[in-house]
């Protein structure tokens, strides 16, 4: 038996031709991270029982772009491909630099788990949302599928 | 430390937007007019009945093709088909023409991430009833031949960087040379199965690296490869022309450029945004990033997408051979004896170089269409002899429970248009919910029990793809045919179904 993995602070969304998620976060880190995680639990289930694997390969990422929501964007977008050509997925991040406009992280994955459910076809701009209020961080981004 | 706050998408209802609450204009029964208003450049033009209308105005295409109306250098007028709802930048079922000499623009939006995403159909001379007994081994060896599902990939050949250049460059022809298929079947394809100006140089190496794999798979999500049969004749003429007879069996086959045009499309897309700020274009949403026609940006994106497409067409070229072979090992006979001749092919997602008139004179044109199909009309000088007669063929798949419609391209299609028709039935229920409402069922006993034998890598997609999840193509198609952008040939229903 297999399960969606719930990833604290990632809220699936009901869009009717596509797939989205709505991420909570402490610091603007923390939302990039869940993110990622959130991203990964759309696409593949894991089993009751898996706990994860060890995240063994290490490699930095660094990307620019207009503002955070683009930013945002253009990480889910590495992390989808690592998954998909490289069959990598994404465990953790400790990020070097993340401003609206940059990111420079040093990314930790294992080899994928579970299985793939659902073909992303790409991060879309649609409903993009990135912000901060309060100190809570808060993101939407829909998914083509 | 965090610092400033937020950024929004420009796409929301609730912004300042380039056009007040949208004022509609009915011209007739099938006909909705968004008179030119606020920053639009050219009227919209929506095709849709009462019912249809209804839904379309509480959702966001309306709008979207607003927004597109206000796009540089665009002509005649931003469509909208029976089938619109809500995209990225461009509403799905639009359709949308550009003028290089007035400063007109290309959009990956305006294509969609799958690149030529697409249909095409197989006629047979087998009869429905004669192929019942062996339809569970013939599904059987379908799934067997042909990858489906998330990530599918081949696993009986590999493709080298020359090779998979030679695909971008000269699609179904690729095909055919390494025998899927014949010569003969080029002419039955939308542009002869392959682009002019394909760049396989503009697709990047991760579009490469995903598409490598990929070529002759299904995918997932919405495509199949479906085994079905005429149920009912509306043209009898064009229906036995295009060997269409009452209860033959029919192949369709829906899918796309897989994972190498998702990317080519995500790779130009960041391209586009730049190109947008480099111009000077403003837009109502940054999902119609664009640039000019003459521009190199727009030079490389049709360059990359032409590659894309002619990638989905060797792909349909290769999978539509495999389920011929598929069904001679199983029936014991050559597929030529079964008759099984391809009818046509169509691309339902690019962007195109086409003639059309404009005040009278005719005008190279960039025409787009994402989630709309070409339907030219019979004698268009692109269709061949085989076509003169009765039109352009346009394959338009239903749910994968009720049925799909074979349709041909009309004159007034070309006047109003820009020879383009509807392309299929759109969701109308979240796949969340669809994945709720059918738990605990076993739909694979259903659809056997109504007669369709389906197989898939994931029934969770089967789940997603029910047809409640979906809205009836034949109230789209029926608007189409009325307002006369199409010309109903027959009904499909299914018989089996594969999905990924």
């Amino acid at each position: 038996m297999s399960r969606t993995e719930r990833v604290p602070g990632v809220r699936e969304l009901d869009h009717t031709a596509d797939v989205g998620i709505e991420v909570r976060a402490g610091s603007r880190e923390e939302l990039f991270h869940r993110a990622g995680r959130g991203l990964l639990s759309l696409v593949r289930e894991v089993g009751e029982t898996d706990s994860g694997a060890e995240p063994d390969a290490e490699r930095r990422i660094s990307l620019e772009a207009a503002d955070a929501a683009e930013l945002l964007v253009r990480w889910l977008r590495e992390l989808l491909h690592l998954y998909e050509s490289e069959s990598e997925e994404y465990v953790a991040a400790e990020f070097e630099a993340l401003e609206d406009g940059h990111l420079v992280a040093r990314v930790r994955t294992c080899p994928v788990q579970g299985v793939a459910v659902r073909e992303v076809k790409g991060v879309t701009y649609h409903d993009l949302d990135v912000r901060e209020a309060g100190g809570e961080w808060r993101a939407r981004v829909i998914f083509d599928v | 430390m965090s610092t400033r706050a937020s950024t929004r998408s420009s796409d929301r209802r609730d912004e300042p937007s380039w056009f007040g609450e949208l004022e509609f204009r009915r011209i007739d029964d099938y006909r909705w007019l968004i008179p030119r208003q606020g920053r639009m450049n050219v009227d919209g033009l929506l095709y849709a009945d009462e019912r249809l209308m209804a839904d379309i105005r509480g959702d966001e295409a309306a709008r979207q093709v607003a927004n597109v109306a206000c796009l540089p250098g665009i002509v005649g007028r931003s469509i909208g088909m029976p089938d619109m709802h809500w995209g990225y930048g461009f509403a799905i079922g639009g359709v949308a023409a550009f003028d290089p000499a007035r400063g007109g623009v290309v959009s990956p939006g305006g294509v969609g991430y799958d690149i030529n995403c697409g249909v095409r159909l197989l006629r047979t001379g087998i009869r429905a009833r004669d192929l019942r007994p062996a339809l569970p081994r013939i599904m059987n060896q379908i799934q067997r031949d042909v990858p489906a599902g998330v990530g599918s990939e081949v696993r009986d050949f590999r493709l080298d960087d020359a090779e998979l250049e030679d695909v971008m460059l000269r699609g179904a022809a690729w095909a055919v040379d390494r025998g899927y298929g014949t010569a003969d079947d080029l002419e039955s394809i939308e542009s002869g199965g392959a682009l002019a100006g394909a760049a396989p140089d503009e697709v990047s190496a991760r579009a490469k690296s995903r598409g490598r794999r990929q070529l002759g798979t299904v995918g997932s999500g919405n495509h199949f490869v479906e085994l079905g049969f005429v149920d009912q004749v509306f043209d009898p003429g064009t229906a036995s022309r295009l060997g269409l007879e009452p209860d033959t069996v029919t192949i369709m086959i829906h899918s796309g450029s897989r994972g190498l045009g998702h990317q080519v499309c995500t790779d130009f897309l960041d391209v586009m945004l730049e190109a947008t700020r480099r111009y000077g274009i403003e837009l109502p949403d940054r999902q119609l990033a664009c640039a000019p026609l003459d521009s190199p940006e727009a030079e490389r994106y049709l360059g990359a997408m032409s590659a894309a497409a002619n990638f989905a067409f060797a792909n349909r070229q290769m999978m539509a051979h495999r389920v011929r072979e598929a069904f001679a090992r199983v029936l014991e006979r050559p597929w030529t004896d079964l008759g099984m001749d391809l009818v046509y092919d169509v691309a339902h997602n690019n962007a195109k170089w086409e003639e059309h008139e404009i005040e009278g004179s005719p005008q190279r044109l960039c025409v787009h269409r994402k989630g709309a199909t070409r339907a030219f009309p019979p004698g268009h000088p692109d269709l061949g002899a085989r076509f003169a007669e009765v039109g352009q063929p346009v394959l338009i798949p239903g749910d994968m429970g009720r049925y799909s419609y074979v349709v041909a391209g009309t004159e007034e299609a070309y006047r109003e248009t820009f020879g383009s028709t509807c392309h299929g039935a759109g969701r109308k229920m979240s796949r969340r919910k669809a994945k709720r409402s059918v738990r605990g069922r076993d739909l694979r006993r259903e659809f056997a029990d109504r007669g369709i034998e389906v197989r898939a890598a994931s029934f969770a997609t089967v789940a997603e793809e029910v047809p409640e999840a979906y809205k009836d193509v034949a109230d789209v198609v029926d608007v189409v045919d009325r307002a006369g952008i199409g010309r109903k040939v027959v009904r499909l229903r299914p018989l089996g179904v594969l999905k990924g």
